[in-house]
């Protein structure tokens, strides 16, 4: 089986309201006086007609400015967004790590937060178990990992996370911004570490704003220039292009 | 989604259920003496409280009362915190349902689950104060698995309607809270249907939950079989709540990210 993930004329629109929660009191008094209640909606297309074709062996960057639609697009195609129009297919193996450290449980042991985010991410309860000494020390965490988690530092607990979700083997990784943390000596570690799960993963779509990793990771780039995909191709070409529009001021670039 | 690829999710998604139970079960016992034991005594001690309360107003059937409340009161109290905990249950995974592809179902289901294991202890655990109380053990008792199963299909789809109800209008769960508690008075639970006057019987009939707890209190109370209207009504009900239920739910289910 050869994993890929393709998207189709995939189109995303937000609602945003202005009343966010309308109370079912408010609701039902509106109703009573017999006009329906203004909530303020706005709407706006986040993703307008992107498609996308990742093969196996792809390692994408997605630039983009603030707000592009770029973390959505990650979103639709992990699934945690169901697109307004159009469709993701997708075969394979696909982990999303956008936060790090997401669900931990403060009252369980570090060990055992490493159990449920396996069981989480879907992997083997087993193979987890066998897993979970090599986490804990890659962490630098074997002295606590009996302790609640809610007892640890903010910097154990982002080593803890960090180590836990790098230990997967997905054939799909998605990834938005999501690798610092913890003091220079493990930041070393973990970008090695990081490298390898790369290396390892057969389709790897990163968003990020630094270019420099994406030069260095990838071997294609798509520029996302609100909602569209505006150019998609060798990083330093595409990188080059989207660092000139923002020097030059283009309106869609301009936040 | 079809409701097969819904349905294949949810399967899929089992051990992430089970271990969403197992660390609930471990957090609530962990670090407390008693343990386990305390979900008993909480039950026993309420039981008593009310016996006691209420024995002057039944007196003569002081056994069979005990009994009674001991029948209704633990499905119930599985109600209640399923459907007022399951209200809660999407609200407060939102964590996890913005990082990552659930099915959502296994966030109400997480909060039922638990709710059925506290059930299951306490009425195992109470099995011997029921005995003493002068449970007469009989044929109708091999019913409280299927009564047990039924309350469990009505809850999955009561709670998951109240998980997604809530997140389009937050004020819903407050709203559940007093409807829960009119819900508890309604139901002949600390006044047993036959000690009310006969000619309201009919309208009390009218509740669902009557004849749900009935498929419990019948048996476990009285020793005898409930009748085959009640049984076949907790059955429609059961069913309806569930059908129902997750119809809201399946249809709200890939919206509900936008809202929270």
């Amino acid at each position: 089986m050869n994993p890929y993930i393709r998207a189709d004329n995939i189109s995303l629109r937000f609602r945003l309201y202005r009343n966010r929660h309308p109370n079912i009191k408010e609701t039902v008094i509106h109703w009573l006086r017999g006009k329906s209640q203004d909530n303020g909606v706005t709407e706006f297309w986040a993703l307008k007609d992107v498609s996308l074709n990742f093969p196996p062996g792809d390692r994408v960057g997605i630039v983009g400015r603030n707000g592009a639609g770029k973390s959505t697009l990650l979103r639709v195609l992990s699934g945690i967004y169901r697109p307004t129009s159009g469709r993701v297919e997708q075969e394979g193996f696909l982990i999303p790590l956008f936060t790090v450290g997401f669900g931990f449980n403060g009252e369980l042991t570090g060990r055992e937060n490493i159990l449920q985010a396996g069981a989480i991410l879907g992997i083997d309860r087993k193979e987890m178990t066998r897993r979970v000494d090599s986490i804990l020390e890659f962490a630098e965490l074997e002295k606590f990992a009996d302790s609640p988690v809610k007892y640890y530092s903010t910097g154990m607990a982002m080593r803890l996370a960090f180590t836990t979700a790098t230990e997967v083997s997905p054939d799909i990784l998605l990834l938005d911004e999501v690798f610092n943390g913890g003091d220079a000596g493990f930041q070393e570690k973990a970008l090695v570490r990081m490298r390898a799960l790369i290396e390892r993963t057969k389709i790897v779509i990163m968003v990020s704003h630094s270019m420099e990793l994406i030069e260095q990771f990838c071997n294609r780039a798509i520029w996302i220039r609100d909602g569209h995909a505006a150019m998609d191709g060798p990083p330093k070409e595409v990188i080059a292009a989207y660092l000139a529009s923002i020097s030059a001021g283009h309106p869609a670039d301009n936040p | 989604m079809t409701l097969a690829g819904r349905i294949h999710e949810i399967i899929r998604a089992r051990t992430i259920v089970k271990n969403f139970l197992l660390e609930d079960i471990k957090v609530k016992y962990r670090r407390s003496v008693l343990g386990f034991l305390w979900s008993l005594l909480n039950p026993l001690l309420m039981l008593v409280v009310i016996s006691a309360a209420f024995a002057t107003l039944f007196a003569g059937t002081k056994g069979q009362y005990t009994l009674h409340l001991l029948a209704t009161l633990l499905p119930w109290t599985c109600v209640s915190l399923s459907i007022e905990g399951g209200c809660r249950s999407i609200l407060q995974s939102e964590n996890y349902i913005r990082q990552y592809r659930f099915p959502k179902l296994i966030f109400p289901m997480r909060t039922i689950l638990f709710a059925f294991v506290e059930l299951l202890l306490a009425l195992v655990a109470l099995l011997p104060i029921a005995l003493f109380l002068g449970m007469k053990p009989g044929p109708p008792l091999a019913l409280i698995p299927y009564a047990i199963l039924l309350l469990l299909i009505m809850l999955v789809g009561l709670g998951a309607m109240a998980s997604v109800a809530v997140v389009y209008f937050r004020d819903a769960e407050h709203l559940i809270g007093v409807f829960m508690r009119a819900w508890f008075y309604l139901t002949p639970i600390l006044i047993p249907f036959d000690a009310i006057p006969e000619k309201y019987q009919k309208y009390f009939a009218l509740n669902p939950m009557y004849h749900m707890l009935e498929l419990f209190d019948a048996p476990i109370a009285r020793g005898v079989w409930p009748s085959s209207t009640v049984l076949l009504t907790a059955t429609v009900i059961a069913a309806a709540s569930f059908v129902a239920g997750l119809s809201v739910f399946f249809r709200v289910e890939d919206d509900v990210i936008f809202r929270l």
